[in-house]
Formats: C-alpha cells, sequence, structure tokens
C-alpha cells in the first residue's frame, strides 16, 4: 500500500508485481478458508448471537409471534426456583467430581509413572471409561447401585451396612451421579498428568537427590508438585468446565429428579428449551451458561499461558 | 543459456529497509555469490530472484523475460534450500522426482492410483524415473534413492536436494546457504563438487553465503552486500585486492585486513602517526583517512630499517603459514602479518620491529569509508 | 534407601493400583456377567459373577430384536464419518491458510476461531434447532451431523501444528510448480498424519458417545445413534429386563472399546494431545 501512496511509483502501480503477489495470496488464502469461514458464521456465529437476541424475546416454539420483552427473561431466571436449584446443583456437582478425580487422577498417574512393571495395562484400565459410551456405562452404574439387586448394596449387606438407595433418594443422587462422573473422568487427567510427569527432566529428581531431599515424599514436594504447577491448573480448570457441562447421566437416569435433587444446568435448559419449546427463556439460561463457561475458559487460557512460561 | 538479472530492486517491511536499489546482473552461465553479513538482505534478494518475495521497486530478468511479475512454479528456476527442505514423506527419488512429475505431468496423472490409468502417464513416469536415475548417478546418490529423508544423513540429504534442483535443467540455480548445515570437512569436499556440477552444466547460478572464503573460492563474481546496499560487485580478486569501500575490505579476507588512522600527504605519502609508512600510494591526499594492509602484505624488518617502529606481541604457527601480532611503537595499534613459516624464524616475542609495505599493496579509504584512488602516472618516474 | 524399604513401598503401590483398577473394572466385568444371566438370576442379588443358567442367547437377541441395534450402530457410524470427513477437509485448508499465508483478515479469522473455541454446542443449540425444525429436516443425518460441520477445535489443532513445519518446504514446493491446494494435499496432509490421527480419535470419540444433539434433533428410532437408541431400548423395556440391557450396552460399547484396545497408544497420544491443546 505504500509504495502505491508515491507518486513516482505510480505508473507502476498497475503492474506492480509485490501487490500482484499480495493480491493472489489474498484470493489463494480466503479460498482455502472460506468453507470455514462460512461455517464458522452460520453455525457458531449466528446462533451466538441470535441465541443473546432470543433471549431478550418472548418466543415459543410453536406459537406465532415474537416480541421483545427485554430484560424480563432474567429478571424471571432470578425468581425461578427450578433454576436456582439447577445452579445450585451443578455447583455442588462440580465441588465433589473435580477435587476428586483431580486428585485420583494425580494420585494415579504418580503410582503408575513410578511402577516399572504393567505401567500399560493399568494406564488402559484407569482410561477404559474415557472412550466408554457414557450413556451405556451409566445404565450400568443404574444396575450396580440398585437400591435391591445392585451388586454394591449386596456388598455393603455382605458387611452388614444397609445401602441407601443411591439414585432414588434426593440425600443420595447427586452424589451418586457425582461418583459416577469422577470414575468417568480419572482416565482423562490421569493421562493429562502422566504427560505432565513425562515432561519433567529427570536430572532434576537427581539434583533433588544430591540436595538431601531423600525420600520420595520431599522430592515430591521439592520438584513434582512445582513442576507439575501449570498441568494442575490446567486439568482443573477443564475439570471444572467438563463437570459444569454434565448431562449425559441424568438425561439417562435420573432425568433431574427426584424432587429436583438432581436437576443440572443443561438438563434444565433442554427441559425449558427443547420439551417445553419456551425458546426466549430457554436462550436467557442459556446465555448465563455460556457466561459461566466462557469465564471458566478464560481462566483455563490464562492457565496454558502459565503452561508456556514454564517449559 | 540465459543470464539473471535483477534491476534496482528495493524492499522495505514498514520503515525497515531490506533492499535499497541492487542490482545485480550475472552473465549466462556465470556463478555469482551474494556475501555478507546476516541481515545484510542477500537472502531477501535471492527470495526475489525465486519468487518467493516480491520486491517494491525493481525488475527481475531471467535472459529477455521480465520475471518479476510470474510465480515462483513459472520461472524455471530450481532453488536449494539452507535447510534442504526436502519433502519428509517422500523417499530421495520421489522428492528428485517432484519438480519432473508437477512440469511434465497433467492434473489426472498425477492423481494417486487413478493417474495410471490416464493414457501417457506411464510413458512419461518412465521418463522420469530415468531422468531421476541419471541426476543420482551424477550425484552418487543412487544406491539411496529408496531412502526417506529422515533415514538420510545431513551431506546425503543435501545431495538430495541438489539432485531436485538438478534434475529438470533449470534456466538458472538459486543456493541459498546449501553447505551452512555440513561439517567442516564435508563442507570443503562440496565446495569443490558444486562448482564442478556447475562447470558441467553450465546453468547461471546465484549463491547466498554469510562465508567470504566460499565466496571467494567458488564464484566468478563476488557481490559483497551489507545493510541491504551493495557495496561491490566484482571478481574474487577485484573484491579482495582492490576493495571500494572500507566494509568490504574489512569483509573480505582471514584474518581481517589491517585497518590503521593515517593521513596522504600532497607527495601521496602515506604517514601513520606523522610517520611516512609508504610512498607514491594511488590515493587523494587528505587527512583522517582508513589506511588497509592485508596481512600477508606487510613486510617485517629488523630495528632501524625503513618503516614504522613495533614490537612483536604474539606469534601463532598454524602450519603452512605464521601469524605474528603485533604492537605498534606510541599508537599502542595492533596489526596481524601473515608470513611463510621460514620467514617468520627470526622473531621472537618482545622483539623491536619495524614494519612497511609496497605502494600498490596499501589502500586509503576516505572518512565516509569509500575508497580514495587516483591514477598517478607519474609514479614510474618518481620512483625511477 | 534399603532394598526391603524399597519392597514395602512398592507392594503398597501395586496393592492400591491393583484395588482401583478392580473399581474401574467392576462396572465392566458386571456389564458382561449381567448380559449373560437370566431375569431370575439378577434379581435374586447375588454377588455371584457366573450364571448358574446361561441367558446370553436370548439376552443378545432381545438386544438385536427389541430395537433395530444394526440400524443404530450404523446411524452412528455415518454420522460420525460425515462429521469428521466434513471437519477435516474444511479445517486442513483454512489452517494452513491461516499458518503458511498471509492475507488481510487472517487475524480477525484466528481471533473467531479462537473466540469459537468457547462457544459449546449446548449454547448454539436453540437456534440451529429452530432453524432445522423451520426447514423440515429434524430426523435427519443432516441434521445430527449439521452443528458439527465446522471444528474450530480441529482448526485450532491443525494451526498449531502446521506453524511448525518449515517455511522453506513449502516453498520449495511452489518452486517445484505446485499449487496452493496441491500444496495443501501433496505436502501438508502427508505430513500431517499424526494431528489428523489425534483429531479423529477425539472427533470420533466425542460424537459416537454424544447424547445431548441427538436428543434434540430425533425422535425416531430409525435415526438414533447408539446413546440414543439406548434410552429408547430402556424406554420400550421400562428399564428392568437388565439382562437385555446389559446386553444392548455391551453391543453399543464395544465398538469404540475395540478400536482403543487395538490402538490403546494412538489413542490415548491423540486424546493427551487434543485435551493439551484444547
Amino acid at each position: 500500500m505504500d509504495s502505491i501512496a508515491l507518486p513516482a511509483s505510480g505508473r507502476a502501480g498497475a503492474s506492480d508485481p509485490a501487490a500482484a503477489a499480495r493480491r493472489s495470496e489474498t484470493l489463494a488464502g480466503w479460498r482455502l478458508a472460506g468453507p470455514a469461514v462460512a461455517l464458522l458464521a452460520l453455525l457458531i456465529l449466528m446462533p451466538t448471537i441470535a441465541v443473546v437476541t432470543l433471549s431478550l424475546t418472548d418466543f415459543e416454539l410453536g406459537y406465532d409471534g415474537i416480541r421483545f420483552v427485554g430484560f424480563d427473561n432474567y429478571i424471571e431466571l432470578l425468581g425461578d426456583r427450578t433454576f436456582l436449584i439447577s445452579l445450585g446443583n451443578t455447583l455442588t456437582y462440580t465441588l465433589i467430581v473435580t477435587p476428586l478425580s483431580v486428585l485420583i487422577g494425580l494420585g494415579a498417574a504418580l503410582l503408575i509413572e513410578a511402577e516399572v512393571r504393567g505401567r500399560a495395562l493399568f494406564r488402559t484400565i484407569y482410561f477404559l471409561p474415557v472412550v466408554s459410551l457414557l450413556v451405556a456405562m451409566a445404565t450400568v452404574w443404574q444396575y450396580l447401585l440398585h437400591p435391591t439387586i445392585g451388586p454394591v448394596n449386596a456388598l455393603l449387606r455382605f458387611i452388614g451396612i444397609a445401602g441407601p438407595n443411591w439414585l432414588g433418594g434426593s440425600d443420595t443422587v447427586l452424589l451418586s451421579l457425582a461418583l459416577i462422573g469422577v470414575w468417568q473422568a480419572v482416565g482423562f487427567n490421569m493421562v493429562l498428568f502422566l504427560a505432565g510427569l513425562t515432561a519433567i527432566p529427570r536430572e532434576l529428581y537427581a539434583a533433588a537427590e544430591v540436595d538431601r531431599a531423600a525420600t520420595a515424599w520431599d522430592r515430591f514436594w521439592l520438584v513434582t508438585w512445582p513442576m507439575l504447577g501449570p498441568t494442575t491448573l490446567f486439568v482443573v480448570t477443564i475439570s471444572v468446565i467438563n463437570a459444569v457441562k454434565v448431562f449425559e447421566t441424568v438425561s439417562t437416569l435420573t432425568q433431574g429428579g427426584p424432587n429436583r435433587a438432581s436437576e443440572v444446568l443443561l438438563w434444565t435448559i433442554y427441559q425449558e428449551g427443547f420439551v417445553y419449546l419456551r425458546v426466549g427463556y430457554a436462550s436467557a439460561m442459556t446465555v448465563v451458561f455460556l457466561a459461566i463457561l466462557m469465564a471458566l475458559m478464560m481462566l483455563q487460557y490464562r492457565a496454558l499461558d502459565r503452561r508456556v512460561h514454564y517449559t | 543459456m540465459s543470464g539473471l538479472a535483477l534491476r534496482g530492486i528495493s524492499k522495505a517491511y514498514g520503515d525497515s529497509h531490506i533492499l535499497r536499489d541492487v542490482t545485480i546482473e550475472a552473465e549466462p552461465g556465470e556463478f555469482v555469490a551474494l556475501v555478507g553479513p546476516s541481515g545484510c538482505g542477500k537472502t531477501t534478494l535471492l527470495r526475489i530472484a525465486a519468487g518467493l518475495d516480491h520486491p517494491d521497486h525493481g525488475s527481475v530478468w531471467l535472459g529477455e523475460r521480465d520475471m518479476t511479475a510470474m510465480p515462483p512454479s513459472e520461472r524455471d528456476i530450481a532453488m536449494v534450500f539452507q535447510s534442504y527442505a526436502l519433502y519428509p514423506h517422500l523417499t530421495a527419488g520421489q522428492n528428485i522426482a517432484v519438480p519432473l512429475a508437477m512440469r511434465d505431468l497433467t492434473v489426472w496423472q498425477r492423481l494417486p492410483g487413478i493417474g495410471s490409468f490416464v493414457p501417457g502417464q506411464r510413458k512419461t513416469r518412465t521418463v522420469i524415473q530415468s531422468r531421476v536415475l541419471e541426476t543420482a548417478r551424477s550425484l552418487k546418490i543412487d544406491h539411496l534413492l529408496g531412502r526417506k529423508p529422515g533415514q538420510m544423513s545431513g551431506g546425503q540429504r543435501q545431495r538430495v536436494a541438489l539432485g531436485r534442483a538438478l534434475v529438470r535443467s533449470p534456466a538458472a540455480f538459486l543456493m541459498d546457504e546449501p553447505l551452512s548445515n555440513l561439517d567442516a570437512n564435508l563442507r570443503v569436499h562440496t565446495r569443490a563438487e558444486i562448482v564442478e556440477l556447475h562447470r558441467l552444466a553450465g546453468v547461471t547460478t546465484l549463491y547466498v553465503t554469510h562465508d567470504q572464503a566460499e565466496a571467494l573460492s567458488m564464484a566468478d563474481r563476488v557481490a559483497v552486500m551489507m545493510g541491504g546496499r551493495l557495496l561491490q560487485f566484482d571478481t574474487p580478486e577485484g573484491v579482495y585486492r582492490n576493495p571500494q569501500h572500507i566494509e568490504v575490505a574489512r569483509f573480505i579476507g582471514s584474518p581481517q585486513i589491517n585497518l590503521l588512522t593515517g593521513e596522504v600527504d600532497a607527495a601521496h605519502g602515506v604517514r601513520i602517526g606523522g610517520r611516512l609508512f609508504a610512498e607514491g600510494v594511488e590515493a587523494v591526499p587528505g587527512s583522517a583517512v582508513t589506511v588497509g594492509i592485508r596481512p600477508e602484505a606487510l613486510k617485517l624488518g629488523g630495528p632501524g630499517q625503513a618503516g614504522l617502529g613495533a614490537s612483536v606481541r604474539r606469534i601463532e604457527f598454524l602450519g603452512s603459514e605464521t601469524l605474528v601480532f603485533i604492537e605498534l611503537a606510541g599508537s599502542g595499534g595492533a596489526l596481524v602479518a601473515k608470513l611463510a613459516p621460514d620467514a617468520a624464524t627470526g622473531f621472537g616475542q618482545g622483539q623491536a620491529i619495524t614494519i612497511a609495505a609496497a605502494s600498490e599493496d596499501v589502500l586509503v579509504f576516505g572518512p565516509q569509508g569509500m575508497r580514495q584512488s587516483v591514477s598517478l602516472p607519474m609514479r614510474k618516474a618518481a620512483n625511477g | 534407601m534399603t532394598t526391603r524399604a524399597w519392597n514395602t513401598a512398592r507392594a503398597l503401590r501395586l496393592v492400591i493400583l491393583s484395588i482401583g483398577a478392580l473399581v474401574f473394572l467392576a462396572p465392566y466385568v458386571w456389564m458382561l456377567s449381567t448380559a449373560t444371566k437370566p431375569r431370575e438370576e439378577i434379581f435374586s442379588s447375588s454377588l455371584a459373577l457366573i450364571p448358574h443358567q446361561w441367558a446370553a442367547v436370548e439376552n443378545f437377541s432381545k438386544a438385536f430384536t427389541r430395537v433395530p441395534m444394526l440400524q443404530l450402530l450404523m446411524n452412528g457410524v455415518i454420522v460420525c464419518t460425515i462429521i469428521l470427513v466434513v471437519q477435516i477437509l474444511v479445517a486442513l485448508p483454512c489452517a494452513y491458510a491461516l499458518a503458511k499465508l498471509r492475507f488481510p483478515g487472517a487475524r480477525a479469522l484466528i481471533a473467531a476461531i479462537m473466540l469459537g473455541l468457547l462457544v459449546p454446542i449446548h449454547a448454539t443449540a436453540l437456534p440451529i434447532y429452530v432453524a432445522l425444525s423451520g426447514a423440515g429436516v429434524l430426523n435427519t443425518y443432516f441434521a445430527l451431523a449439521a452443528p458439527f460441520l465446522i471444528s474450530v477445535f480441529g482448526v485450532f489443532l491443525f494451526l498449531q501444528f502446521f506453524r511448525a513445519m518449515p517455511d522453506d518446504l513449502i516453498n520449495a514446493a511452489r518452486l517445484d510448480g505446485m499449487s496452493e491446494l496441491g500444496i495443501v494435499l501433496r505436502v501438508i496432509v502427508p505430513n500431517a498424519w499424526p494431528a489428523i490421527t489425534a483429531f479423529s480419535i477425539f472427533s470420533v470419540v466425542a460424537h459416537w458417545n454424544d447424547l445431548f444433539w441427538p436428543q434434540i434433533v430425533v425422535t425416531e428410532t430409525a435415526m438414533a445413534p447408539p446413546p440414543l437408541g439406548l434410552i429408547f431400548f430402556r424406554a420400550a423395556e421400562a428399564g428392568d429386563d437388565y439382562g437385555a440391557l446389559m446386553a444392548a450396552t455391551v453391543v453399543v460399547t464395544m465398538p469404540l472399546l475395540v478400536a482403543f484396545l487395538l490402538a490403546q497408544r494412538r489413542f490415548i497420544e491423540g486424546i493427551t494431545l487434543t485435551g493439551l491443546k484444547g
């Protein structure tokens, strides 16, 4: 552009090779990126704008007419008991699943990393739930946790404890779902930790031993934990995000019950939007959900940023 | 055969000028080395010749063809990259065949699988195969054709990269530091081979290097570049013996040229620190000039002889030659002299000596670094 | 440290790992066990794993006849294939252009991609559902695949990968006479297999297991992918014929599980890579 501004090169402007090359590179660039750009606009950009717009209307699928209602939907959310219960349950679920799945994942990674024999076998076993159909495995868990015929309660009876109605009682349902969530998430966290562990230089452990960190416990706090810091931060945020998105197990096993004790965000949105078809109202819930996720993902980006500085 | 001309090339990224009005015209079949320190613009110039970059001003010519606006693929130019840029997923043979396949096979013929059913494909493939084999034989890599780049040594990869450039007999060769990733022994050996390949093929070649010895030993003409400007474009002997700019003198030659501050008197005598160093030098009279003398042009003598007083600080014996490091009396200026081992036997550390130089070996540069030279038709007469 | 202490530590480690492994494997063991048991034995609630009376044939034949099980699996395969193929065809050229070409708008596009990473399907589901419903294409493969035809994550992953490829490789290809599309097909793709494999595993695992979107756009059993089919099956069986249910569970879980067991290293590497980058 700058050369075109010069009067001396105005004559050459028409056949300016640099400009021509830029033009052809631009053309090639947009041709190659074109399909992605179109789909990005159509499937992500526009729907996101649409969901925000719809959240300001009273649109219901199947009814004619759409009215702009400002922030009415959001005001209604503040007094919607189901939604507030749903938020609370999602928070509780996340607070159980995240620490447990991170700690067990870390523990498994440390034990597996330290063990020479059977390393691949253990890794495979712990990883199985990650690639298993969650809906199917939830069904298996439902059987395992069945109050009368389930093996878990049978085992408890065997040692003289009367097991609860795991998925049927409003006190235990969230805990039961969370345990299934932990079982499913540990393998994923474990492989991320394993990747983080292999990235720690062996010399650091040798140096720690020379520096009189004699026990494995000392070396963990001196080397492993600080070096794993970025990985841990990352695993925690990704675990939180996945926990907030809990849907499959609720939809398969409890449908939000009993008595809304397992009502979680995505399930509530699903019910409002796709069963009752109150699109406008469900859109407002979606915007809240999206805001929560965005905040969490921003945290994750920052975690990733710090990763870069460490390595 | 056609020459390659870069005329009036300028290139800037924002405010930083990479190239300023550079003109280099390589004669048909000529081997031209572009040499200079890193960041001097030589690689950008080569990429402009290849069509990978485009000049803001100026034009690129191959013989009578103006290629300035042509994409790289249409220029009929081959390039050897510093990193070799071999396709990692293809064998050596397939790598060498790529330019021919791209040129000689149609889009349909190149399709994997289906391509072999397109008429004419097999015949062209056979021609390509034999051409690849021929090229590989000339580079002595025919036994490596089935290997992938990952299974080859640096030197072998370098040959495959050469093969990929040679195979299609291009109108011009561009080489971007092709030897810099090789170890020292292999580098000297391959240097000679590239010169030999160039002699056989006779293709106009632009060769980028930061190594002045490489440029001097390989090229027909050397273009010395600095800070985006072409300082001198001359034969290796020309840039060495007759540098037109102090930076050229400094960059070319190892050990570096000796540079001293001095003046040229009205009688064309060069004085250092007021004392006469050489007479009848072809230089414009003036003060505050820089005087350059190549290490091998310094003449050392015992105390009391004509020249500047100095002392020997250190002697380095290098086998085929000996370096004598000298400190000038008074100013403390440091110089180095290169002598034949026999000629150096008389000197020892701390010894007082005198230094002098023949008038034709003394190079004088003005305050701006430009060579200050003037013909002295009377010199012979004056001396005689 | 003495050898003895080392042995104790190691024994403890192995015991903990083994107990954990048992807990993780328990659902699979009972799934297989229950799938072979007749109804009475399941309800007798014994802890025995081996049935007295084998009912595997009966359970599995129910799993295949009460719902069109093969159809479900086929639906899953077709939808996952459509999604994966389009995702790769769209993402690869785009990522190449963003990584190796300079053109106005590229930076804005990268920013849009990064923002797109923040938006999950759950956020865009409502408008897309409204549009698909309006177009009358619910209960089709198209509806199942539509929101996933672009994977911003795929673009992002490939972009990272291509940035690490040397520029000179692409310059050499240009001098050798390749077009930009030719470079993508002949140079980029053959060298991007690790990234493509990792992304494929990530994509297939995610979409084979997805329930949220299919549950929204599919109401007919004939179009359901495996997770939704299983939900329909439970509804049809009133959820208490556990033998048949477990047999169905085995059938829908197996394909991916077998693929995983056959190519464990690739799976774990792929999931780790995509996990760390995403």
